[in-house]
């Protein structure tokens, strides 16, 4: 069986924003006990990632690292604009979709890790989806 | 009288208004967003300078370059640009300006003498125009060619001020895009605003026309018109008063509401002068505008508002044209002319005036293109 659900959501500029939530959510509505989870978004310049749950300032070293890593730079060929062009470059490299183990109704990694959505050029308006595959 | 017997071109222009914006619109678009990200980031200082109508949409494009951009913008006459600016203000550092120079036609000499003389010190130069063959298409380094079909009627001028306007408009947002000081929501939500703001003020039209009109039945023997305004909307009272003299060749003058009350209240026979008024809600001046009215109601004087207030604001006794309220203020001047171009259109038919008097030869076309074109230019170090 596969279940599927989009959500939508407004970004902030260089916003975590955790959508863990929206995916125990989507689990339980499909009533699918054990398989796989999905969450994809298809902005080319914002990500979905997975680390473990710990807190403010982890989020705030991952932002301040990911724009160490990537800066906004005026020398990229893409012309856009320099948070746009770097934004692409972060979703390359950050990934933007994160798929996890169903067992027994809860993903296997519940309780330690959370899930969330990236903005690297925002405020946007931006959507993603949750696929959940199993029986 | 009958509004159906009079036509005049600036009439037939505010009628196609919306068709003309979406052009340039679409036009302008994909050329802003060529223009390179790292001049725009450079960018510490902007000039905008024209002739005319192309001078008075710097002026009116002032308030949104400083609201989007939060860049210092300074608008200057092409004279004062081309002959008297320090040339320490147009070097590559530390000022580093960009230069935006408009002219339709990009053959007005003094435009063409800015450009040059920018080029010289180093200045990042974009030209607006409608000619990309034009000497000042190719003295300046980028080119924003509006795109306005080559058949359309555009004297005195309306489609052209609004063409540049839009592009200025457009060139801020590239600018606001880039340096991050409007978010890419901000961005998408102007980009459709100023579309829909166009459109909704088309609706109005016919309203707008029919009001015009009877004000120019009242107004056509006035022996003057006086245009107040502030800031962006002095621009579209300075272009109002152009087009009395373009239009019908009336007597007219202009000033901001608050010199107004030390000066031009002073115009002898107040009733026989049509006042002007250009104001809006969110205006920091506002409330000066209305002891500027008030005084116009003391001494008598016809006068008109156009204003996103709504006529209540007002005395009883004004011609009020309330235009809907933009999302963000600095779009104003893009419509708010249209009233008194109208109104000027309908005087110049109802007196049969043709407009920049074009059935006396000294008034000839070929007299304005040694006046205004062709001119010695000179480059000052």
């Amino acid at each position: 069986m596969v279940y599927m659900k989009e959500y939508t959501l407004t970004t902030g500029r260089d916003s975590l924003q955790s959508i863990t939530a929206q995916l125990t959510e989507t689990i339980k509505e499909s009533g699918i006990r054990n398989g796989v989870v999905v969450a994809e978004t298809a902005a080319s310049t914002a990500g979905i990632f997975r680390i473990t749950s710990c807190g403010e300032e982890v989020l705030d070293d991952i932002v301040k690292e990911m724009r160490r890593i990537v800066p906004a730079r005026i020398n990229f060929y893409h012309q856009d604009s320099p948070e746009n062009a770097a934004g692409h470059i972060k979703n390359c490299l950050f990934g933007s979709s994160v798929s996890m183990i169903l067992k027994d109704g809860k993903l296997l990694c519940e309780g330690k890790d959370d899930v969330f959505f990236a903005e690297y050029d925002g405020p946007r308006e931006r959507s993603y989806s949750v696929c959940v595959m199993g029986e | 009288m009958n509004r159906n017997d009079y036509d005049d071109s600036l009439l037939r222009q505010a009628r196609r208004m919306e068709e003309y914006i979406n052009i340039v619109y679409q036009n302008v678009l994909p050329q802003v967003k060529k223009l390179p990200v790292k001049e725009i980031w450079d960018v510490q200082k902007v000039f905008i300078s024209g002739c005319g109508d192309s001078w008075l949409a710097g002026i009116a494009a002032k308030p949104a370059f400083e609201s989007v951009t939060k860049i210092e913008t300074n608008v200057m006459r092409a004279i004062e640009f081309s002959r008297f600016l320090n040339s320490k203000n147009l070097g590559y550092s530390p000022n580093t300006p960009l230069v935006i120079l408009i002219s339709y036609s990009g053959t007005a000499s003094r435009v063409i003498e800015c450009a040059r003389r920018a080029s010289k010190y180093g200045a990042n130069t974009i030209a607006i125009t409608n000619n990309p063959e034009s000497p000042l298409a190719k003295e300046c380094r980028y080119l924003i060619h509006v795109g306005l079909p080559e058949d359309g009627e555009y004297q005195p001028g309306l489609t052209t001020y609004n063409a540049s306007l839009l592009a200025l408009f457009m060139i801020a947002l590239r600018i606001g895009r880039v340096r991050n000081t409007i978010s890419p929501l901000v961005y998408d939500d102007i980009n459709r605003e100023l579309l829909n703001f166009v459109s909704e003020c088309q609706k109005k039209n016919d309203e707008f026309e029919e009001h015009a009109f009877a004000i120019a039945e009242k107004w056509k023997d006035l022996k003057a018109e006086d245009f107040i305004g502030d800031y962006g909307d002095y621009a579209t009272a300075f272009f109002g008063s152009a087009k009395v003299i373009e239009a019908f060749g009336g007597y007219t003058t202009y000033d901001d509401s608050e010199d107004w009350c030390h000066i031009n209240y002073f115009l002898t026979e107040p009733e026989r002068i049509g006042r002007v008024v250009v104001t809006n809600k969110s205006t920091p001046s506002f409330g000066r505008v209305l002891e500027t009215i008030n005084a116009i109601r003391i001494i008598n004087s016809p006068c008109m508002i156009i204003s996103d207030a709504k006529k209540e604001e007002f005395p009883e006794t004004m011609e009020v044209f309330t235009t809907p309220t933009p999302k963000y203020f600095w779009m104003n001047p893009l419509v708010q002319h249209i009233p008194f171009d109208m109104v000027a259109g309908y005087i110049a038919a109802i007196k049969g005036v043709p407009s920049f008097r074009r059935d006396d030869e000294r008034y000839s076309s070929d007299l304005s293109k040694s006046r205004l074109k062709g001119g010695t230019e000179i480059v000052i170090i």
